[in-house]
């Protein structure tokens, strides 16, 4: 069945998706969204439970091979040291993440020419500040002005708090001298556009109950579907479709009866981040694209970045209450962001110190380290470790690299016989490189700040939040997807809005600059409405 | 009587049980003082039938082997601590797979029960609404980070 043709079709209703939506609806156009999830219920979180730390991983669980919903699919990370995590729903994986929110520094969009490595990006950050603050205020973040290590910047809310444990990882901080900062956070702490405030549930990546957390389902989307945007759910597309001028002419997709549908559109933009987007482009082929939709560059899939990180952490004494307060968000440090020649490496990377375990995790990750025994010691073990520890991660710049890619699995589909996605993915010897000098300064930061205890867990296997690059923006179209403005080089009509046009991933959450270029993006695109197809 | 009257919720028998309730004594025994509950005082085959349904026939075959292992002709329950650990420590290469599922779910049983969270001084609730309080932390600790003054890397630095 053939719907009615609409303006711009989205497909992918996560943190840029929902971006771009808002941004369009005042064109009064015609926009539609589909997603392939369907909205979470904020009552249905774990944390409304008393048994929330079991629930939350496994119906709940950040990898969607763990969690398997009917809108999951399957993605093969078997030949890959990090596995990919995600949310598939209204609001996407900002329905799950921990909602860290560091900007980019200017110099990461000038790596080639500050440092001779990968590319430059066709943007710089000055560009892209207005949206940064635009989509800090349509969603509401968190955070203390006057951070030395960004230009200036003003967040619309206070930071949330960082407790005991700030305190002291303050203190160890500065006795290094070492920069640190209370974390940017898409977590509201005060009330705000009808949304109270954080009362620190603590698990913030298995749902905010609360509705505090900016995820994109309760921020974007209620602004975007009362200024006349038509949000679909249920809906999984299979490909894009085209005619024979190279212009896209809209999606088949699968409803939720499982139905196929075809959905027609004058514009179709992708939102559906950096392993979702190629996977959805490689599923797009056709007499005029055999490799692909948008691929005549072959870098449809190439240069997938996730961000190798390290987790450290150390027990303190008792009274730190470490396990209270949003879990992924607490100081940062970016001591070490920027190139330095004297390192080994090239670029740089953050540390960020979260907040201790619950009770269940402290006993079963106790235990698993030799620390909390079965028998008569248990009890004092438990105390000692519970609500005593302080995480420090390091988020290490990945650069990109051709062989690290998203491909079709030739084997593996989705409910919907869609071919799933393929990972293969190895660390570089920069980001090994980086990660040792990232796990001395840890120590070292810890050893500072009193630890009794360190326990290094080496380099964490469920860390692929961060997915980018797979179809980077350029301009020029032998060596990038989309042009400088997110429209895809080859498909005039076609429009990627998402982290994987990242050009390189710098050293951090990079939600906020995901936002960020869906509302660059879409302004472009009304500024350029006229001739949005020259 | 018929066979729907009889049926049962247990997933394992009373021997089994007590067998059941010498290893989970053992993973965590009541703390001295009494604040802290046994791990036999939680409702775990409970919780098993309930939350682990998949642990269930593992968990009834474990304990079966476990019964007899050793060759003694005392069961588990019966025997003195010593022997239960060198019981323990025959069977675990026969059951690794039970004994790395069952102390995870033990704890996870544990570390939700409403006695234990009380003595811990924490409350038994869902974390929502009622929510924590977590004090704003002393920003003046920052201080000698804004007086360090910029550290962000200038585009004209090359």
């Amino acid at each position: 069945m053939v719907n009615k043709t609409v303006d711009v079709l989205i497909i992918g209703a996560g943190a840029s998706g929902a971006a771009a939506a808002w941004s369009l609806a005042d064109t009064g156009m015609h926009i539609m969204c589909m997603e392939q999830g369907d909205w979470a219920k904020q009552s249905d979180y774990p944390s409304n439970t008393k048994d929330w730390e079991v629930r939350r991983n496994k119906e709940m669980s950040v990898s969607p091979n763990v969690r398997q919903m009917k809108s999951d699919y399957p993605i093969n990370d078997q030949e890959s040291p990090i596995s990919v995590v995600n949310y598939n729903g209204v609001g996407g994986s900002t329905v799950l993440y921990a909602a860290h929110f560091p900007r980019l520094h200017p110099s990461d969009f000038k790596v080639k020419s500050l440092d001779g490595v990968a590319e430059d990006w066709p943007i710089d950050y000055f560009q892209l500040e207005p949206y940064y603050q635009q989509n800090d205020k349509n969603i509401g973040v968190s955070g203390l002005d006057g951070d030395p290590a960004y230009p200036d910047k003003q967040l619309p809310l206070p930071p949330i708090p960082m407790g005991k444990m700030g305190n002291v990882i303050g203190e160890g901080f500065n006795k290094l001298g070492w920069h640190w900062w209370p974390s940017d956070a898409a977590i509201i702490s005060e009330p705000y556009e009808g949304r109270d405030r954080c009362i620190n549930l603590g698990p913030c990546i298995s749902g905010c109950s609360q509705g505090a957390k900016s995820s994109a389902d309760v921020t974007y989307w209620p602004m975007a579907i009362r200024a006349g945007v038509e949000l679909k759910t249920n809906c999984r597309v299979r490909e894009i479709t085209v005619d024979d001028k190279g212009m896209a002419t809209g999606v088949i997709y699968y409803d939720a009866q499982g139905q196929e549908q075809e959905q027609k559109a004058e514009v179709v933009i992708v939102a559906c981040n950096g392993v979702g987007t190629p996977r959805l482009l490689l599923n797009s082929k056709s007499e005029l694209f055999p490799d692909g939709l948008a691929n005549s560059s072959g870098l449809v899939g190439k240069n997938l970045m996730m961000h190798p990180w390290n987790h450290m952490e150390g027990f303190f004494e008792p009274g730190l209450a470490s396990h209270l307060g949003p879990q992924g968000s607490c100081v940062l440090s970016q001591q070490f962001y920027e190139s330095d020649a004297n390192r080994d490496f090239d670029r740089g990377y953050g540390l960020q110190v979260t907040r201790g375990s619950s009770p269940i995790a402290t006993a079963i990750n106790g235990y698993n380290r030799g620390d909390i025994p079965w028998g008569d010691g248990h009890h004092d073990a438990f105390k000692k470790y519970f609500g005593t520890n302080i995480a420090v991660g390091v988020c290490v710049e990945d650069l990109p690299e051709l062989h690290n890619c998203v491909t079709l699995d030739p084997d593996i589909t989705d409910s919907d016989g869609i071919a799933a996605p393929k990972i293969n993915y190895r660390l570089s010897e920069n980001s090994l490189k980086m990660l040792a000098h990232g796990r001395a300064r840890s120590r070292e930061l810890l050893e500072a700040a009193g630890a009794k205890q360190i326990n290094d867990y080496g380099q964490l296997r469920y860390a692929g939040w961060h997915l980018l690059g797979t179809a980077r923006m350029g301009r020029d179209p032998a060596t990038s997807v989309v042009n400088e403005w997110g429209r895809s080089h080859d498909v005039k009509n076609l429009f990627i809005v998402d982290g994987s046009i990242f050009v390189t991933s710098a050293a951090g959450n990079p939600t906020t600059t995901i936002q960020a270029l869906a509302l660059y993006i879409a302004d472009t695109m009304k500024k350029n409405l006229a001739n949005l197809f020259d | 009587m018929t066979d729907e009257m009889i049926k049962t919720d247990r997933v394992i028998t009373q021997r089994q049980t007590e067998t059941l309730n010498s290893l989970l004594v053992r993973i965590i025994p009541a703390s001295k003082d009494r604040s802290m509950p046994a791990a036999t005082d939680i409702g775990f085959e409970e919780y098993v039938v309930n939350i682990e349904p998949d642990f269930a026939a593992v968990l009834s075959r474990a304990l079966d082997y476990l019964e007899f292992v050793g060759g003694s002709d005392m069961c588990f329950a019966q025997l003195s601590d010593a022997a239960q650990q060198t019981a323990i420590d025959q069977s675990k290469q026969k059951l690794d797979q039970f004994y790395s599922a069952l102390t995870p779910i033990v704890f996870a049983c544990y570390y939700q029960n409403e006695k234990v969270l009380e003595g811990l001084g924490l409350e038994s609730r869902a974390p929502f609404p009622k929510g924590n309080e977590v004090e704003l932390g002393d920003l003046s600790l920052l201080d000698p980070v804004r007086a360090r003054g910029p550290i962000w890397r200038q585009l004209d630095e090359g």
